[in-house]
């Protein structure tokens, strides 16, 4: 299995060419590439405004000017659509790497400072996870909510639970460990061990962790604005997006399905990178969970 | 074991306590003070008049007794009040209470009756083609979000094809029969039990991977055992103990997908009344909702170890 890698390559190159043979994930990669691509370049390729009003162009089909159809006051939908990618991805995005930080920063500290420090941070851990997330992420948001950032905010303080209690395990077994005893003997700070010789070493889960945690973000955002609690109109993003096309399901079906289907083929593509890097990151795991 | 029991059940407090004190304070950051509203309403009121109903109210003391007092009610059930609905939160819940939980268990159901047995299939049948498919399937199940889902299903089924009401609640029909109240049913559960059905079944599968090639089952293979008793006598009762566990412990998420599906559906259900609290400013019946909702799984947590303890023979708790 491991015959074609030459043994002086580095680990990342063999991480690389065991993801390359997970199929899957390379297809995730290439279909998240476009989206990432099609909504950066947003602004240039976006035919028309994405907030310009044309009353008398409401609720059109798709058709060659409006690609994907108008709203119903008669806004670009393919405009709207990739306007409010930009804002969903980046609240996936920013929310996710702030609560990985957050969660390696509790992890980390609760893994080190053991004793009463890591029982108070543990069972808050445990806690956070056992509160179904959506009712308190709804009376959040109506009191913090609307911004960009408010909506990132509101998430970062969910999506750090399951990153804490590995960073805090993969600690535990990593501070007895003799280059860690060295860095001590040395005179290493505590934080100077922690974040220069102990996390580094747990960078596989953070990486696949943090993939999925961009997911669980963009879902969060989008269950909150598809409630109209999350990002608010004008500003477009495709949970509130299908918000709106639900109210003209019958007549304008396509409102409803460009967005659900933007939301489902990115959390479709994290979802299988996610799985492909767990695997290719921990070979041991692959012939338990491989899909391909 | 009863000393486990009873370390379980202490282990309860501090979480009821975290709980509270995150309503208590959510409360405090809740926009709007019930004053300005009397002011808005009555710009001749004075500042002592103020003070003395701050006083009859019990807010002028210091933010832990108003805590105290607080819990002091929640414990004896009286919840507050509904603005919005002009009752008692306590009386509005039953009802609702009701809707969510046969929306809930209905799903929970679904989702065990079809996820054991084809996770079980997919891991027997590894690589094949049905295997790939499966998993093809639950990562659909795993990515679609539930209100994707849920607008799909209306789109197709109740717009176009017109079979099923796209959303609403049986008693809308007072006289209908059972099967023409299910019709309203049937939406919301496919809805909701897709996710925990997908990642379940995944679930189920690793572990029968896991558990395929231990030495007993090939014990049990060499003794020349049908396949249909090492699977179901041997290989699947081990397998299931870690996804039971993993079933309790995805609760939370049900409830939070139960919300979604209600607000899709208009389901009646404190999903759905959650929500309209929200929408209409009536912030203490949110935050008893979610008072319930978090004290509920930690009840449920609670009684699931309690079971675990019983049925798994293998963990010693005393000593």
């Amino acid at each position: 299995m491991v015959s074609e890698v030459s043994p002086e390559g580095s680990q990342w190159n063999r991480v690389w060419l065991r993801l390359r043979r997970h199929r899957l994930a390379i297809c995730a990669l290439c279909v998240l590439s476009v989206i990432v691509l099609l909504v950066l370049l947003g602004p240039i390729i976006s035919p028309h405004p994405y907030d310009k009003v044309r009353l008398r162009e409401r609720l059109q089909e798709p058709s060659v000017t409006h690609w994907l159809g108008t709203d119903e006051l008669g806004r670009d939908a393919l405009s709207r659509l990739l306007h409010g990618g930009r804002v969903s991805l980046f609240v996936g995005v920013a929310a996710a790497l702030l609560s990985s930080f957050l969660g390696i920063l509790i992890g980390a500290v609760a893994g080190y400072y053991g004793k009463l420090t890591d029982t108070l941070l543990m069972r808050w851990t445990d806690i956070m996870l056992s509160i179904p997330n959506i009712p308190l992420l709804l009376i959040l948001s109506r009191f913090l909510g609307g911004s960009v950032w408010g909506v990132v905010a509101i998430l970062m303080m969910f999506g750090w639970m399951s990153l804490a209690r590995i960073v805090r395990g993969s600690i535990l077994s990593l501070r007895e460990i003799e280059f860690v005893d060295a860095a001590r003997v040395l005179g290493a700070r505590p934080w100077r061990i922690l974040f220069l010789h102990i996390v580094p070493n747990t960078v596989a889960p953070i990486l696949v962790y943090t993939t999925l945690n961009i997911g669980y973000a963009i879902l969060a955002e989008s269950s909150l604005s598809y409630l109209g609690l999350g990002i608010q109109p004008p500003v477009p993003s495709w949970g509130n997006m299908l918000l709106n096309a639900q109210q003209h399901l019958g007549e304008a079906p396509w409102l409803a399905i460009f967005p659900g289907l933007m939301i489902f083929l990115s959390l479709l593509s994290i979802n299988f990178l996610g799985d492909g890097l767990r695997d290719a990151l921990d070979p041991r795991h692959a012939d338990q969970s491989g899909t391909g | 074991m009863l000393r486990y029991a009873l370390f379980r059940i202490l282990q309860i407090f501090p979480v009821l306590l975290v709980i509270t004190i995150i309503v208590f304070g959510l409360m405090q950051l809740a926009p709007g003070d019930p004053f300005d509203q009397l002011i808005l309403a009555n710009p001749n009121i004075t500042s002592e008049e103020i003070q003395h109903m701050k006083a009859v109210y019990g807010l002028d003391k210091p933010i832990y007794i108003q805590y105290l007092c607080w819990v002091g009610q929640v414990v004896q059930g009286n919840l507050g009040y509904s603005r919005l609905y002009r009752r008692s939160v306590v009386s509005l819940l039953p009802d609702r209470l009701a809707n969510t939980l046969v929306l809930t268990s209905l799903s929970l159901l679904v989702s065990v009756l079809i996820a054991i047995p084809i996770g079980v299939y997919s891991g027997l049948k590894q690589y094949s083609w049905a295997d790939y498919a499966l998993s093809i399937f639950a990562f659909v199940g795993i990515s679609l979000p539930v209100f994707c889902s849920g607008l799909l299903l209306i789109l197709v089924f109740s717009v176009t094809l017109e079979w099923l009401p796209p959303g609403g609640h049986y008693s809308l029909e007072p006289g209908a029969s059972l099967l023409e109240k299910a019709r309203y049913l049937i939406l919301p559960v496919i809805v909701l039990s897709l996710f925990s059905t997908a990642s379940w079944m995944r679930y189920m599968r690793s572990s029968i991977l896991e558990i395929i090639h231990q030495g007993y089952i090939v014990t049990a293979r060499a003794k020349g055992l049908k396949q249909r008793v090492v699977v179901l006598r041997h290989a699947l009762r081990n397998a299931l103990i870690p996804v039971v566990t993993l079933m309790t412990l995805s609760v939370p998420h049900l409830i939070s997908g139960a919300v979604i599906t209600e607000n899709i559906f208009s389901w009646p259900g404190m999903g759905r009344l959650i929500f309209d609290s929200l929408m209409n400013n009536d912030y203490s019946l949110a935050m008893a909702i979610f008072l319930i909702f978090a004290t509920g799984v930690a009840l449920f947590n609670l009684v699931a170890d309690l079971l675990y303890a019983v049925i798994d023979p293998r963990i010693t708790y005393d000593g």
